[in-house]
């Protein structure tokens, strides 16, 4: 009797694990939609317009060729959009592998926070991909570029994304770091923006810039040059390059530096009520290209020169974009409110309130210091 | 549930009963005759040569044509007992023991009395020698049958090691191994097995290095058989295994004399059996089935790198189709979205699910396999290409499957041929492994798995558990498991296999630089 009751408890439990475990589905790999990159736009009704990118395959003699398809569907809410797709293609969307997903600046401008809850809720989308704010009138016209690496617009903005650290004229901002920044306090949201240029008569998508926000809504753009100033501000990880154009006599000189690395310290000075945030910078740069008629950097005075002239010019840079977010957005999107949180919590707790106009007020005292150690193969410069 | 398989596997096995009564050896040489001519009823292979001594006394011999070496019988049997003279005076108590030491030329000569012995000795190719008036008879060793040269085994191929394997005559065996291993230590026990065949097989042990314990628990569970006939080791495996019902070996095998010396000289017993050239070695743990002799004899890092590869091997061909349904039916977000893409439109336009496109290839690969072993050189050539071709090129050509579930079958296949002593327990391992991830998905793959390893540590072979060593984490421990070390490191033999004389080595032997 032991030994059954103890059998039916083991044939319980064990039954029981099969069905309690969670997110469970059988599907076959050919039945789905793998979507690849969706465009969120509105319509007059204030209806959410969803169109998502996903790649046919085609079977030809040679072997199998993808195809991307674009559908575009209406919907009272996004879920509702994503839904009503199966009564266009039969199939259930496939989100796991979205890569990209682009908002009309509409939407943006009267809130990304409705259109993203359902992406960061639903359990199959990911919280890895990138959000883009197209500059364009729809963001379906991105998607609609004619002209795409690897077959697809979705992979052709995720791989102008990822390799960001070589150009940093645009932030990378993936879903979970958005949302991050959006429900800290003392940092605003940031996203880059993208927009469509006329290459030779076809159109090509590029991403260039940031897109700023304030709370949900976004209030503007930031253009390249500035978008890498700020990110000096607020990056881990600091590469791209710099070009210096110096004008003597009628004359151009450009020289053309690699960033290598970046040290920065940010730290907030109260003093008589006064907030002052002191930037710190120590970056190593260096030679990358020189023009005709550069100077000879290879000795010592020269090279002093050389980098007394590039710690103005970035110190000017910083200085001038933020000014003028400060001026224009009042919006902290370089987090100085974050980071006086953290280093003087009695302050932050005074400001806490009115930050964003404490922000538009805030003193900067940048401080930047460049090192040129290297002029990679060639040690002069070519006559 | 266990106990109603266990009933339906193991019915009491009734004694088999002797088949004749056995009467005595009489002093008279023609009741003798008619004696043996009753036993041997009806069969012609007998020959019965009856001869007589210079004094008149007459004998006979009693043999197996073609058993026996008949120049023995000739020259040191015939014509010593035609020609050699006799003293008229002796005794019939003394002539036996005339006879063994002046007149026969033979090596072995015993007397018996006992018919049952002597009848298995004859056909066992000894010549029976009755002279007229003793009650005894004399067994001359005369055995002389052709048997099959050494040569290299084929189903434990070396490219470095020696090339010599056992054959089906047992003697020539022992001599294999007796010429490995020169210490009196050594020891060979003979046992008949069979109440028909008379099998002989041979217990062989290094007696200061097995177990006592082991070798009394293996000489019980040997004493227990009681069955018919032998024809090979397999039949005294499956008696003498713990758990019988499990898929893994508890007991090894060998056609190689250097396995089993290595295996004799780590504590381990070996079972020789008449007949076959497959020796048994217990206790048998997990570990060995991924060891090769030639791990031993080639560079250790180099061995290693091969064990790695055999334990990747056997992840492989066991988990590799499952993993791959598991991830297109239920983790498509786990495959790269490339990958994905690809799949997906290799999938398109297959008609079955991916779990029937898994079992169909699977199951043709299998019957492909078995059909290829026994099957004559020249059509297994042929075999294999239309298996290469049908299967891999014109059912993916076709869509009948999909061309990456061609890759998983070719990849488990071949996977599958790194650790062939586990080939059939792979199979079935795969296959559960499979349906619990058509089931589940990755859930159910990682049930199987967990389920596989309280199965494995629960498996014992002879009182040593079977996943020893894989429990510890002391390098003299590891030294022999996933990697090899170096000789000069493997100091102490494996712990509880050999109980008396751990030490193996005298000291750090290595070389050091300069030399000492």
């Amino acid at each position: 009797m032991k030994k059954i009751r103890k059998m039916i408890l083991f044939i319980i439990l064990f039954t029981s694990i099969i069905f309690l475990n969670g997110c469970w589905n059988y599907r076959e790999i050919d039945d789905l939609a793998i979507v690849l990159g969706a465009a969120i736009d509105i319509n007059s009704k204030d209806d959410y317009i969803v169109t998502v990118e996903i790649l046919n395959p085609q079977t030809s003699g040679k072997g199998t060729e993808f195809v991307p398809v674009l559908f575009s569907i209406e919907g009272k809410s996004i879920f509702d959009a994503i839904r009503n797709f199966v009564s266009r293609t039969g199939k259930k969307l496939y989100w796991s592998h979205t890569k990209v997903i682009i908002i009309c600046e509409e939407v943006a401008r009267k809130g990304i926070i409705p259109v993203l809850d359902f992406v960061h809720r639903d359990g199959e989308v990911r919280s890895d991909m990138w959000i883009l704010i197209s500059k364009e009138k729809t963001a379906k016209e991105i998607l609609k570029s004619d002209i795409k690496i690897n077959n697809s617009v979705s992979f052709h903005l995720e791989g102008i994304l990822k390799s960001q650290i070589s150009i940093m004229k645009y932030p990378k901002i993936e879903l979970w770091n958005f949302i991050q920044r959006f429900s800290a306090t003392g940092i605003s949201p940031i996203l880059p923006s993208t927009n469509i240029i006329d290459y030779n008569g076809q159109k090509l998508s590029q991403v260039y810039g940031t897109t700023i926000f304030k709370g949900d809504k976004m209030i503007g753009f930031l253009n390249g040059i500035d978008t890498r100033s700020m990110l000096w501000i607020t990056e881990e990880d600091i590469g791209g390059i710099l070009v210096q154009v110096d004008e003597k006599n009628g004359s151009k000189s450009r020289i053309t530096y690699e960033v290598f690395s970046v040290e920065r310290m940010i730290k907030p000075i109260y003093d008589k009520g006064q907030l002052t945030m002191k930037i710190d910078i120590k970056t190593k740069l260096g030679v990358g290209e020189l023009s005709k008629t550069s100077p000879k950097y290879y000795d010592e005075g020269t090279l002093k020169v050389l980098e007394d002239k590039i710690e103005i010019y970035l110190k000017d840079q910083i200085k001038k974009v933020i000014e003028k977010v400060q001026k224009e957005y009042q919006s902290d999107i370089f987090g100085f409110g974050s980071i006086l949180q953290i280093e003087m919590p009695d302050v932050w707790r005074k400001y806490e309130n009115n930050w964003d106009e404490v922000f538009s007020q805030l003193q900067t005292q940048i401080h930047v210091e460049a090192n040129i150690n290297t002029s990679a193969l060639i040690a002069k410069p070519l006559k | 549930m266990f106990s109603f398989l266990k009933s339906l596997f193991f019915e009491k096995n009734e004694t088999v009963k002797k088949s004749y009564q056995t009467p005595q050896i009489t002093k008279s040489l023609k009741k003798n005759i008619a004696l043996f001519k009753a036993i041997f009823d009806n069969d012609d292979t007998i020959i019965y040569r009856e001869c007589e001594t210079l004094n008149g006394s007459s004998c006979c011999l009693i043999f197996v044509d073609g058993m026996i070496n008949n120049e023995v019988i000739n020259k040191n049997v015939i014509e010593r007992i035609m020609n050699y003279p006799i003293p008229q005076d002796i005794s019939t108590n003394n002539l036996i023991d005339f006879f063994t030491r002046k007149v026969i030329v033979v090596d072995d000569i015993k007397n018996k009395t006992d018919l049952d012995e002597i009848t298995s000795s004859i056909l066992y190719g000894d010549t029976l020698l009755l002279i007229d008036g003793v009650k005894e008879g004399l067994l001359l060793n005369s055995k002389g049958w052709q048997t099959r040269a050494i040569s290299e085994p084929e189903t434990e191929n070396v490219v470095r090691g020696p090339r010599e394997g056992f054959t089906e005559s047992m003697s020539l065996n022992i001599s294999l191994l007796r010429r490995k291993i020169r210490t009196p230590q050594l020891k060979f026990q003979f046992k008949e097995m069979g109440l028909r065949t008379k099998t002989k097989i041979c217990i062989c042990y290094i007696e200061d290095l097995a177990s006592d314990k082991i070798l009394k628990e293996a000489i019980k569970r040997l004493n227990a058989i009681d069955i018919d006939g032998i024809l090979e080791s397999g039949y005294i495996e499956e008696f003498i295994q713990d758990s019988p019902l499990s898929l893994f070996k508890t007991i090894g095998n060998t056609e190689r004399p250097d396995i089993l010396a290595g295996k004799l000289l780590e504590g381990r017993i070996g079972i020789l059996c008449d007949g076959t050239p497959f020796a048994l070695t217990f206790p048998y743990v997990f570990l060995e089935n991924f060891q090769a002799n030639e791990d031993y004899y080639n560079n250790f890092i180099v061995a290693s790198l091969n064990r790695i590869l055999r334990y990747i091997g056997f992840f492989l061909t066991t988990s590799i189709p499952a993993i791959y349904l598991a991830l297109i039916t239920y983790h498509q977000e786990m495959i790269p979205t490339p990958l994905l893409l690809s799949i997906s439109a290799a999938r398109a336009g297959i008609p079955f699910p991916t779990v029937v496109e898994t079992l169909i290839i699977g199951l043709s690969f299998e019957i492909l396999r078995e059909g290829g072993v026994r099957l004559p050189k020249p059509i297994g050539q042929a075999l294999n290409i239309v298996g290469a071709i049908v299967i891999g090129e014109a059912a993916a050509t076709a869509k009948l499957i999909s061309s990456p579930m061609v890759i998983v079958t070719a990849l488990t296949g071949i996977s599958g041929f790194a650790t062939p002593k586990m080939l059939g327990a792979a199979v079935l391992i795969r296959l559960t492994f499979l349906l619990l991830a058509s089931f589940f998905g990755m859930y159910g793959y990682m049930f199987g798995v967990i389920g596989l390893f309280i199965h494995l540590m629960s498996l014992r072979s002879f009182g040593v558990p079977y996943m020893i060593n894989f429990d510890s984490l002391k390098p003299q421990d590891l030294k022999d498991t996933v990697i090899r070390a170096p000789w000069w490191y493997m100091k102490l033999r494996p712990k509880l296999i050999n109980k008396k004389n751990f030490k193996r080595q005298a000291k750090l032997q290595r070389l050091q630089k300069g030399g000492k």
